[in-house]
């Protein structure tokens, strides 16, 4: 795995990761990547000073009586350049890390037997490459038992220590350590790419620094990775597929226990029906004033594909885990649950942190009013569907509350493409002008105004006569509305054709 | 003008032998209140002033006793009672110079001295049995003196009070009326120092008891439910009744005081405060907040009490070249505002507070540990007993060190714990009667 | 380092030493008292008043007791040594009743039919340094200029006189309880070991009059002029209480220099492996220097200060005599009454020549402590 000759010597985060060492306290650590020569088991201060650079010393018995032989080894330990010093727990005190520190001398405390720990080390110096094939064969195993992405990226954080790690698809940091993508001078990025099943998914990036004395191993470490990574990945993919159609379901049942409940009258959702107590298995929230969300693809084609479901999910509840998101017919559904009908501030703070992904994946958000029980959830579903139809159909991305909506939201509701197709069949002479635009856009203007052409002409922002004109020779094709027995199927049908071209005028 | 407006109100007044200083502190403001000089009705005039200032607001009144009494202590017109000193000690001094303090202002109070046999040592062990026919010989002389201030003290008292109490309960008996203080109340460290606490906090003992409770009932009278609060040496407070019981520990505030209120004053925690004494400019330093305090000399005293008062350095402050010059890191403060408003404004800012000085034996560290949550214990029941908040106590000061040339495991523990004044005076009252 | 710090020790200026001393009166106590707390800074001041008033009061009634060279007084002439053993600590606690040294003196006399014609300190240092003159003033007779230790040892045969092969016995220790100990042994270090166990009975100290020679052996078994000395230091102490002035003093008497000022920050227990014979446990003290050096001073503790270590590096050690003076209060910080926060300068001074020879490295020096590293001298 690791192509590097395997004479090289280790680093302190090679030995900091396997036992003994992995259990030792780090009181203070000069540099990860400091690299160590030799083990010397010191007894007396007599070895101490026979001790070459680069050892890393275990203290022991007469070099290891109190804080005064800790202090004077650290002080032997700088004067000759020593990786680093071992001791056990008890002879080191407050003042033998801030020693350290000043010394800038690693210091670890074990409550192992020092010479048990300076034999296994010496074992692990002596044959490098093993050690090095055991500390990513460790790290393998630590990164096998973890079933969730953060999980994996958290094990990679901490085997490479100062070096950060992030799993990245596009610009978007998934997981990990934000700081490994940022780019700096003094540091080199390692990237290894996780692909899906025959599609690229994501990637891994170290933030390596440029100055470590000796190169780690975070290629290695980071392929090591992939497996678990896309085993996690396809973990969650399933467990959220099983999630997903239980809540769906559990949504069903929901809506079926409100609609067998109903009262004639929508205006009077507020019936009490008890929420169930399965919805409170789910983790769901309904007994409160209910707050709906409907997020959508900005342009409809059914029901949305599974990894878009998934996605969605992963953004909507990367704050908000316990909010459930239910898929249902083109889009999704979640709520905010609550005693206060007005308190708004966390779904908006939802909102916020979800507005780059409803950017990156074209999706429209509708929010509606909040209403109590489960018909209020229902209720509110429903408005924040016709809010998030008006945001689609005005293709705005910024959240459309239904409360800001109003009436217009009806319109948003209209099948505009039908409609369109039925200009097609009863206004062809209109369709097939060339200036059909300006005609429609005209019409629809004059009908809006109340058939003023001064305002209309201010609309526009055109010449009084030239909106005369133009609907006279609107009228020479066929949209003839003076005649109050066509005017409101023929300002719909212009309403129609303007809002399918781009951009759309904004509603209201 | 009353009134009752803002939020709660102390008053803060130092008794001097003539006159009577006063402020009142509101809402971070300083109110001096015009002196009043001594006389029939001084406290009650006193309080009427201040009460003008803190209305229905005043929460608790803290008064500095400390000048009176070291002027009573002093040389001049003797205003203390005499006061008969049994020491308990395997062998009576056998040099004249041992058998007295070598201050000559607490031998002035000390009216008959007599000797018990026993004691114990510094951990507590029995040297000599209590000789007890000795004892009654003691008792029955003390009764025919017709002394009522006992003050007794015994060799290692401090670790094990059994044969002081012994010789209190049988001085008792022999004497009903007597005023008895024993030096086990103090604890500390050294036979002579302890003698000399005790001899002091016996003399001290009736003059106190007719200044508080003068204050006791022209406060019940004119402002119930206002606390009053007595100021320590150590530059903290406490109850009224705790201060009656060991006046001693008063003496000395006033420099304390001076010190903490001059460093509040400049709003700095650690820092160095220089006094101006007709003897020659003096220092003390504030830690964390505290005053630095020791037990040991009182200035003019010329014997150490094991009660801890400020430590006061001489000190020119900056480069004098006469050798007086001092080393300090920190901020030096220039204490030169009136220093009677200076104690007023250091008893306003003062905390309840308590001092241990013990010594004990460990064989461990954990040993040691345990020692040391016993002392820190103690001392914050007595810092509740103070008057302090329960629950508010924290341990400011603790220091361990071995004894040289002792058994080795003897150690020094020193501890000091301040805590929230408590400002229910139903709570303060019942804390102020399960002292230790 | 600070400002105004002399960089060299050695620096001669005044007078700080005025040279032997040829009487001792009660107007030297102060000066005996403060020089005594140097050369041994264990004890604090909580026995100060008695002791000094005891002692002045003591010189005032029998007059000053005469301060004599060994080599001045006959050869032949018998002599004992006398010193407090024990801690000073319990003897502020139990003060002497007053004839417990010149009972020890008489009763080592009974022991070995003889009249002492003088006394000597077996430890001119702390309390020790008041025992000698006390008796000679009790007892009438002269008192020599000559002590074992020139300081305090936590033993009594590290002595100058046990170097020279002078036995400690008979010797007597006689306690505040008026009871008193006969101690007859050939070797040394058992007199010791006997002893500790009936000194704590006695009530935590005793007077130990121990070493009955003569002033002839004296000569050559003890070290000369440390009670002078001893007096002179004191007399710079109570003159100087600017640190940087007395250090300038004190160096040029004495050859004492400083080795750091700093903040106590820690005061650690058993922070050695303890020896149970030996009085005091170890324990030590981390003083976080002032300046722009910062050095961490890590100074080892027994009932004298044993190594200063700065940054791990051994500085000082014993028998250097090392002590610590109270930079903000102009005063000797002593070992019983230390805590955190204090401001400290750390002073070494070196010890009398025969410290540092093999045999007496051997007895008083690191090792002995349990420290194997080599003395910042020798190497």
């Amino acid at each position: 795995m690791n192509s590097r000759p395997s004479t090289l010597p280790l680093m302190m985060a090679d030995l900091l990761r396997i036992e003994p060492l992995a259990s030792a306290r780090v009181l203070h650590l000069a540099g990860p990547t400091r690299t160590v020569a030799q083990v010397i088991l010191a007894e007396t201060f007599d070895r101490l000073r026979r001790t070459p650079p680069h050892s890393l010393v275990v203290l022991h018995a007469e070099a290891a009586t109190g804080g005064w032989s800790l202090a004077a080894a650290l002080h032997l330990a700088w004067e000759r350049n020593f990786a680093g010093v071992v001791v056990t727990s008890g002879v080191a005190g407050a003042s033998s890390a801030a020693l350290a520190d000043r010394l800038n001398m690693s210091l670890l405390l074990t409550d192992s037997d020092p010479v048990d720990v300076a034999l296994q080390l010496a074992g692990q110096i002596s044959a490098p490459a093993a050690t090095r094939a055991l500390r990513q064969a460790l790290c393998a195993e630590r990164l096998t038992e973890q079933t969730s992405i953060r999980g994996v990226l958290s094990v990679l954080n901490k085997e490479l220590g100062s070096t950060p790690v992030a799993l990245v698809a596009g610009d978007a940091v998934l997981a990990g350590r934000a700081s490994a993508i940022v780019e700096r001078p003094d540091v080199a990025q390692v990237t290894v790419a996780v692909n899906g099943p025959g599609e690229p998914w994501a990637r891994l990036v170290a933030g390596v620094p440029v100055n470590a004395s000796v190169a780690g191993p975070h290629g290695a470490l980071l392929k090591l990775a992939r497996p678990s990574l896309l085993a996690a990945w396809a973990q969650t993919r399933l467990d959220w597929a099983t999630h997903a159609a239980q809540e769906a379901a559990a949504f069903g049942l929901l809506r079926r226990l409100a609609v067998d409940a109903r009262t004639p009258s929508i205006s009077q959702p507020e019936v009490e029906i008890e929420a169930p107590s399965w919805s409170t298995d789910l983790g769901w929230q309904v007994d409160g004033a209910n707050r709906a969300v409907w997020i959508a693809p900005m342009r409809s084609a059914g029901p949305p594909p599974a990894e878009l479901t998934h996605l969605v999910r992963m953004a909507w509840q990367k704050g908000r885990p316990t909010w459930p998101l239910i898929a249902e017919d083109d889009g999704w559904i979640s709520w905010q649950s609550g005693s206060n009908p007005t308190g708004t501030a966390p779904l908006r703070r939802a909102l916020n942190s979800f507005a780059e992904s409803a950017g990156s994946y074209q999706l429209a958000v509708g929010v509606g009013r909040a209403h109590n029980g489960v018909p209020g959830l229902l209720r509110s579903v429903a408005e924040a569907r016709l809010a998030a139809h008006v945001a689609r159909q005005g293709g705005r991305q910024d959240v459309q509350w239904f409360d800001q909506v109003g009436a217009p939201a009806a319109l948003a509701w209209l099948p505009t493409i039908e409609i369109a197709k039925v200009a097609d069949l009863c206004l062809s002479d209109l369709m097939a002008a060339h200036d059909r635009v300006a005609l429609v856009d005209t019409a629809l203007a004059v009908m809006d105004c109340g058939g003023s052409l001064v305002e209309a002409s201010h609309r526009l922002g055109v010449h009084r006569n030239t909106v005369l004109a133009r609907i006279l020779r609107a009228k020479q094709l066929g949209l003839v509305f003076d005649d109050p027995t066509q005017r409101l199927a023929l300002h719909v049908l212009c309403y129609a054709l303007a809002s399918l071209r781009e951009p759309a005028p904004p509603v209201q | 003008m009353p009134t009752r407006a803002g939020g709660p109100a102390y008053a803060d007044i130092s008794l001097q032998p003539r006159r009577q200083h006063a402020v009142v502190l509101r809402d971070h403001r300083v109110v001096s209140i015009p002196f009043v000089p001594s006389g029939p009705d001084d406290v009650e005039a006193l309080l009427s002033r201040i009460l003008a200032v803190a209305g229905g607001s005043l929460e608790a009144v803290t008064i500095d006793i400390s000048q009176i009494l070291r002027s009573a202590v002093l040389p001049g017109p003797q205003a203390l009672p005499q006061v008969a000193v049994v020491r308990i000690v395997p062998v009576p001094a056998s040099d004249p110079a041992l058998a007295r303090s070598p201050a000559d202002l607490v031998e002035r109070l000390i009216a008959h001295r007599f000797t018990v046999a026993g004691g114990h040592d510094l951990l507590g062990n029995e040297l000599c049995p209590l000789d007890l026919p000795g004892l009654e010989a003691v008792t029955v002389r003390l009764a025919l003196v017709g002394i009522r201030d006992i003050a007794i003290v015994a060799a290692g008292s401090q670790a094990n009070p059994v044969h002081e109490q012994a010789v209190a309960n049988a001085t008792q008996a022999a004497v009903p009326q007597a005023r008895i203080s024993v030096a086990s109340d103090f604890g500390g460290h050294g036979l002579v120092a302890r003698e000399a606490t005790v001899t002091l906090d016996c003399a001290l003992g009736p003059l106190t008891d007719r200044l508080l409770v003068r204050w006791e009932k022209a406060l019940a009278a004119m402002a119930p439910g206002v606390l009053l609060r007595v100021a320590r040496g150590d530059g903290g407070h406490s109850t009224s009744s705790r201060i009656r019981s060991l006046p001693v520990v008063s003496l000395g505030a006033d420099d304390a005081l001076q010190i903490s209120g001059a460093a509040h004053l400049e709003r700095i925690e650690n820092c160095r405060v220089l006094l101006p004494r007709p003897g020659g400019q003096v220092a003390g330093d504030v830690r964390n907040g505290l005053v630095a305090i020791r037990s040991g000399e009182l200035t003019g005293f010329g014997v150490e009490l094991v009660v801890p008062t400020a430590v006061l350095t001489p000190d020119r402050g900056g480069s004098s070249g006469d050798g007086l010059g001092r080393f300090t890191d920190g901020p030096v403060v220039l204490a030169t505002r009136d220093p009677q408003e200076l104690a007023c404004l250091g008893a306003a800012v003062s905390q309840p507070t308590s001092w241990l000085d013990e010594f004990a034996y460990i064989e461990s560290a954990e040993q040691l540990e345990k020692v040391r949550e016993e002392a820190q214990e103690r001392a914050t029941a007595i810092v509740v007993a103070n008057g302090a908040a329960p629950g508010s106590a924290y341990v400011a000061e603790v220091s361990t060190v071995a004894v040289p040339y002792s058994p080795p495991g003897t150690v020094r523990i020193r501890v000091r714990v301040a805590g929230a004044a408590d400002t229910d005076p139903r709570r303060v009252e019942v804390f102020d009667r399960m002292a230790p | 380092m600070n400002k105004g710090v002399p960089s060299t020790v050695g620096e001669q200026r005044g007078s700080g030493y005025v040279g032997a001393i040829a009487s001792i009166s009660s107007e030297d106590v102060p000066a005996l008292y403060e020089g005594a707390k140097f050369y041994s800074p264990a004890l604090g001041d909580a026995n100060k008043s008695s002791l000094t008033s005891w002692l002045t009061r003591l010189l005032d009634r029998n007059g000053p007791v005469s301060l004599m060279r060994a080599e001045v007084l006959p050869p032949e002439t018998p002599c004992v040594s006398l010193c407090v053993i024990g801690s000073g600590s319990a003897m502020t606690d139990l003060p002497p009743s007053g004839n417990e040294f010149s009972m020890a003196v008489r009763q080592v006399e009974q022991a070995t039919d003889t009249r002492f014609g003088a006394i000597y300190p077996l430890a001119a240092a702390t309390v020790s340094a008041f025992a000698p003159v006390v008796a000679a003033s009790q007892l009438g007779i002269s008192l020599i200029d000559a002590d074992g230790m020139g300081r305090t040892y936590a033993l009594i045969h590290h002595t100058a006189m046990h170097l020279a092969g002078v036995s400690a016995t008979p010797l007597v220790a006689y306690g505040p309880t008026g009871e008193s100990v006969l101690v007859r042994t050939p070797a040394g270090p058992r007199a010791d070991r006997l002893l500790r166990g009936n000194v704590d009975a006695l009530g935590g100290w005793a007077a130990l009059a121990a070493y009955p020679t003569t002033t002839g052996v004296l000569r050559r078994a003890a070290l000369p002029g440390t009670l002078s000395r001893l007096i002179n230091v004191g007399r710079v102490l109570l003159q100087y209480t600017d640190p940087d002035q007395l250090l300038v003093r004190l160096a040029a008497v004495i050859g004492c220099r400083r080795i750091g000022r700093g903040r106590i920050v820690e005061l650690e227990h058993l922070s050695r492996p303890t020896d149970w014979t030996i009085p005091a446990h170890p324990s030590s003290l981390v003083v976080q220097e002032l300046g722009d050096l910062g050095r961490q001073l890590r100074i080892e503790l027994r009932s004298e200060i044993v190594a200063v270590f700065a940054d791990g590096e051994l500085v000082a050690a014993a028998p250097d005599l090392l002590c610590l003076f109270d930079a903000s209060r102009g005063v000797l910080a002593t070992l019983d009454s230390l805590e955190p926060g204090d401001l400290v300068d750390v002073l070494a001074t070196p010890a009398d020549a025969i410290w540092y020879s093999t045999e007496g490295m051997a007895m008083v020096g690191l090792g002995s402590h349990g420290i194997p590293l080599d003395h910042p001298r020798r190497r």
